[in-house]
């Protein structure tokens, strides 16, 4: 039993693919169809990685939190005690791109120490260029406690561990 | 040629038609042709005959001319036409008249035409017909060159000049040259070219006639159509819908991508009634036609109005359910069976649990109890105590991180069923976060119930502690949860408060604190284990039977009793034939039944009455002793036994009539204290029950005396007969009477023979009586010759001459001899 746990949350609008992205981290698997997550659901999975060659683990509990949509804003006291998030953003939505300024602000506000990941997700629905462009658009990579931006994809499962892993490890170290 | 365009321009005037402006067009190209050969043909011909076509030259141009009937006038409009004309010569004296008008030069180039023209027209009668055009004539006003009868014109004929021309110049011709040969040959295509032209024109017109009388006509049919249609379907309507059916739906699609609107608004006033009136005739169709619809319109309507559909629908739940549990109560049973199961469960655990407490408090002998059980159940107490703990069993607990939700410390005593403990952790975390969001922030989530099992929630700072209970746990243990947290706070909150998810950070000290609320919790137990609900049914149980028990046992015991008395009354053969019967009723033997006497009765009590005192019960004698009816007839035969019996006392004479239950005695007794004694002995006897005493206390006198004359011994029959039917009757009626016959005589004679005498006579009615079968034996004879009894010495001496009768009851034993 890992003797670490963290809490991390995914946050972003409305079916940007949160749960998607948890599903495939932590079941690799994914599902076409659309399931509105009410309020919370919450997913554990025990990441190992080894650290100067001293294998560690962690538990990472993942926090899968409703959405935001026009009409109701994510509940902050959801994030509080969050090690990390992963905020997400729907690359064919410009509108949840935007929001993702958002989104990295409400963290930092009720985690000021957290980390982040930005996931902009469904990859596999634009092409290149398409990518390359919203790449330099929406890079939050200059925020110090934004990690990396990565460009996901839960249905092929592009970056999808490596963004988690890199959190998960990242939230460890200062321990180390 | 310029002259050309000119004529164009009229033409245009005249013609809208593009077409034939066209084919004129090339006509007078053609004509211009012409006139050009022409023209070398008369610079070659210089005959006067030909002159006529040298004059038209210049008007090879002009194509259009008013063609009058052939005595009017005709103008030409084109004032190029007339300067050339000056030139020419008049040619018809006819019209020379004409001629001297300068302004009517052009009539002689008309007449010329006229000729040429009426040799064309031979031909062309079609063409005469012309085309009949206002701006033409309107043309020739402006001129001013229409002559006054003009109106008189039919047609204003388009008209080529040059061909009337070269008509007769044709006609004329006698001389052959090539070069008329060829004029020949074009002007017949000419003639071909303004037939075809004509054609076109007349074509044209005969269109626009037609056009035109056909929407005049159609205007007019318009109505006639309604009225027609009118009339059709009032006589035949089905004809009507047969034509027109087949065209409804294209009318109306074609309505209905013209105007949606309006067609709607047309259609909707008949909609309802016609959805109504299809219901009404086939609701399987229109059943048909919507079924797929109605689930999508309420999903639809439900999106429009929440509120719409259940406003609408809610009414009537519960009549539906009613109805479908009337209907199909099985389907209903069964569809609210998994929800009502749980919440009876539920209720039913509140129930016994509120029983649970309130038979502790009646019955709080807790250890007595395990001990018991511990013995009848064969296992050790301790084993008990823990089975103790089943009202309230911690299932887990654990300390919380508020704000991240990650398990700082959990305990979990039950192996088999191990929690997830990080999930329930941030579930909770979550739900008390949106809890608090929801509701309000200054007040907290204490309990989560979910049906067997609670989750209590202490919160303090930093941290809260979540006890997940099956069952209901006690005050005491929520005061102990609070304790525990607060000492929790007290010594590690500045850990707690930090906490990062690094379980090492936490020191073992919290779980022995949690540790504690797992010892609390075993030391509380004991209370309002289901047992006591056992317990309560052994009281019960025992309520029910130890009395049974008892009443089983009396029960044994009084069938012992009774089954002793059976045999003692048994053994009492006088008894045996008759059914007595014993129970026992509150402390009592009772006998019952039916014996004929007292004695009988008494006899059976008798023999009861050890038994009674043996079983300690007093004796209650209930045995009836009754009158059992005796036979008739051997009541008969003592009565009549007594009677003979007491008739043979002294002075008794009695008849006994034995009838139901009753004796009846009548007869003579002398002394009369024998009455009472009568009356008793025939009560004795058996089936008596009444005795009438009905005895007289004198025997009967006979009045009757037999006289007889003086000295004789002659019986006077009349006497005598008299006497003997008397005496006869009572001697036959009790036999104990005697009778005593004494003969008297009168005093007259010797004493000595007066006593033979009376003796003789008395003698003589005895003989009489006993061949009146009279038994001798009770009769005794005497004679006296004292007067009877009566009869006084100063009355006749026949009164003295007589025999007189006296009964009398002889003693026992001593009977007639002796008196």
């Amino acid at each position: 039993m890992a003797n670490i746990s963290k809490k991390i949350c995914l946050v972003g609008d409305f079916s940007v693919g949160k749960t998607s992205l948890i599903r495939r981290f932590v079941e690799d698997k994914f599902s076409d169809r659309y399931l509105s997550t009410v309020g919370v659901k919450i997913s554990r999975k025990v990441v190992e990685f080894a650290t100067n060659q001293i294998n560690q683990s962690v538990n990472l509990l993942i926090w899968d939190i409703e959405g935001q949509t026009k009409f109701q804003s994510i509940a902050p006291s959801y994030l509080k005690g969050a090690s990390g998030s992963i905020i997400v953003a729907d690359i064919t939505r410009p509108e949840t791109l935007e929001s993702l300024q958002r989104h990295l602000d409400l963290f930092f506000s009720v985690n000021p120490q957290g980390l982040v990941m930005v996931a902009l997700n469904k990859s596999d629905l634009a092409v290149e260029e398409k990518l390359a462009r919203i790449i330099q658009l929406y890079n939050f990579d200059l925020h110090p406690q934004v990690l990396a931006t990565y460009v996901t994809s839960a249905k092929t499962g592009e970056y999808v561990e490596l963004m988690f892993r890199q959190l998960a490890e990242n939230m460890i170290k200062p321990l180390v | 040629m310029a002259t050309t365009n000119q004529a164009n321009g009229s033409n245009s005037n005249s013609q809208s038609e593009t077409e034939i402006q066209e084919n004129l067009n090339t006509l007078i190209d053609l004509i211009s042709e012409l006139n050009q050969v022409e023209e070398n043909l008369t610079s070659s011909n210089q005959k006067d005959k030909i002159n006529k076509k040298q004059h038209y030259k210049p008007d090879k141009d002009i194509t259009l001319e008013i063609k009058q009937e052939k005595k009017s006038a005709s103008t030409s409009t084109d004032n190029n036409f007339r300067n050339k004309e000056e030139n020419k010569n008049p040619i018809l004296g006819k019209e020379k008249n004409l001629d001297s008008l300068p302004q009517r030069h052009t009539t002689n180039d008309n007449s010329v035409i006229e000729e040429g023209v009426t040799v064309v027209a031979e031909g062309r009668s079609d063409y005469e017909m012309g085309i009949q055009t206002p701006s033409l004539s309107k043309q020739c006003t402006d001129d001013g060159v229409l002559e006054p009868n003009a109106p008189k014109a039919k047609s204003l004929t388009l008209a080529i000049n040059q061909p009337s021309q070269i008509t007769p110049l044709a006609d004329n011709t006698n001389l052959v040259y090539i070069s008329e040969n060829k004029y020949t040959k074009s002007q017949k295509s000419i003639a071909t070219l303004q037939q075809s032209v004509k054609n076109l024109e007349n074509k044209l017109k005969d269109n626009q006639h037609q056009l035109d009388e056909i929407i005049d006509s159609v205007n007019s049919l318009i109505s006639l159509t309604v009225e027609l249609i009118n009339l059709q379907s009032n006589t035949s309507p089905t004809s009507i819908v047969s034509i027109i059916a087949p065209l409804i739906d294209r009318i109306i699609e074609t309505r209905s991508t013209e105007d949606l609107q309006i067609m709607g608004k047309a259609l909707s006033t008949v909609l309802p009634v016609a959805i109504t009136q299809q219901i009404a005739a086939t609701p399987q169709s229109i059943a048909k036609a919507l079924a797929p619809e109605i689930a999508l319109s309420i999903q639809e309507q439900i999106l429009l109005d929440k509120e719409s559909i259940s406003r609408s629908i809610g009414p009537e739940m519960g009549k539906a359910i009613k109805a479908q549990i009337e209907l199909e109560r099985d389907a209903m049973v069964d569809a609210l069976y998994p929800v009502i199961g749980s919440t009876i469960a539920k209720y039913m655990g509140e129930v016994v649990n509120t029983i649970n407490e309130k038979v502790e408090n009646a019955l709080s002998v807790e250890g007595v109890k395990r001990k018991i059980r511990a013995k009848v159940q064969g296992v050790s107490e301790a084993e008990l105590i823990l089975q103790e703990a089943l009202p309230y069993q911690v299932q887990a607990i654990f300390l919380i991180h508020k704000a991240s939700g990650l398990v700082i410390r959990e305990l979990q005593p039950d192996l088999d069923h191990q929690l997830e403990s990080d999930l329930v952790a941030g579930m909770l975390t979550a739900i008390r976060s949106f809890a608090n969001d929801l509701i309000s922030d200054s007040s907290e989530l204490d309990e989560i119930d979910y049906s067997e099992y609670k989750i209590l929630l202490e919160v303090a700072g930093y941290c809260y502690l979540a006890v997940v209970v099956k069952g209901e746990p006690s005050k005491q243990f929520r005061q102990k949860t609070r304790d525990v947290l607060s000492k929790l706070v007290l010594k590690h909150g500045n850990i707690i408060e930090v906490y990062d998810g690094d379980s090492s950070t936490v020191p073992e000290s919290i779980a022995l604190l949690l540790e504690e609320l797992l010892e609390q919790d075993r030391q509380q137990k004991s209370s309002g284990s289901p047992s006591t609900l056992i317990w309560l049914i052994v009281i019960l149980l025992s309520v029910i039977f130890v009395p049974w028990g008892i009443f089983k046992y009396k029960n044994y015991v009084a069938d012992r009793v009774l089954q002793q008395a059976a045999i003692e009354l048994d053994a009492a053969p006088e008894l045996s034939v008759y059914r007595l019967t014993s129970h026992i009723e509150q402390g009592k033997l009772i006998l019952s039944g039916r014996v004929p006497s007292e004695y009988l009765r008494n006899i059976a009590a008798e023999r009861i009455a050890k038994i009674a005192q043996e079983a300690k019960l007093t004796l209650e004698n209930q045995i009836v002793a009754i009158n059992v009816p005796t036979d008739p007839t051997i009541t008969q035969e003592e009565v009549e036994r007594v009677t003979s019996i007491l008739n043979q006392q002294e002075g008794v004479a009695i008849l006994s009539d034995y009838k139901d239950y009753a004796v009846t005695v009548t007869g003579f007794t002398l002394n009369q204290t024998r009455d009472a004694l009568i009356a008793q002995t025939f009560k004795q006897i058996p089936g008596v029950e009444q005795v009438i005493i009905n005895l007289d206390k004198q025997l009967p006198i006979v009045d009757n005396r037999i006289y007889f004359a003086s000295g004789s011994l002659e019986l006077n029959s009349a006497d005598f007969t008299n006497s003997v039917n008397q005496i006869g009757q009572l001697l036959a009626m009790y036999p104990q009477l005697h009778l005593r016959i004494i003969g008297h005589s009168d005093r007259s004679g010797i004493p000595q023979d007066n006593q033979k005498l009376a003796q003789d006579r008395a003698n003589k009615v005895a003989t009489a009586l006993i061949a009146q079968e009279i038994n001798s034996k009770r009769l005794y004879i005497m004679g006296s010759i004292e007067p009877p009894p009566g009869v006084t010495a100063n009355q006749p001496l026949q009164k003295s001459r007589c025999v007189r009768f006296e009964f009398f009851i002889p003693d026992r034993g001593k009977n007639t001899h002796n008196s």
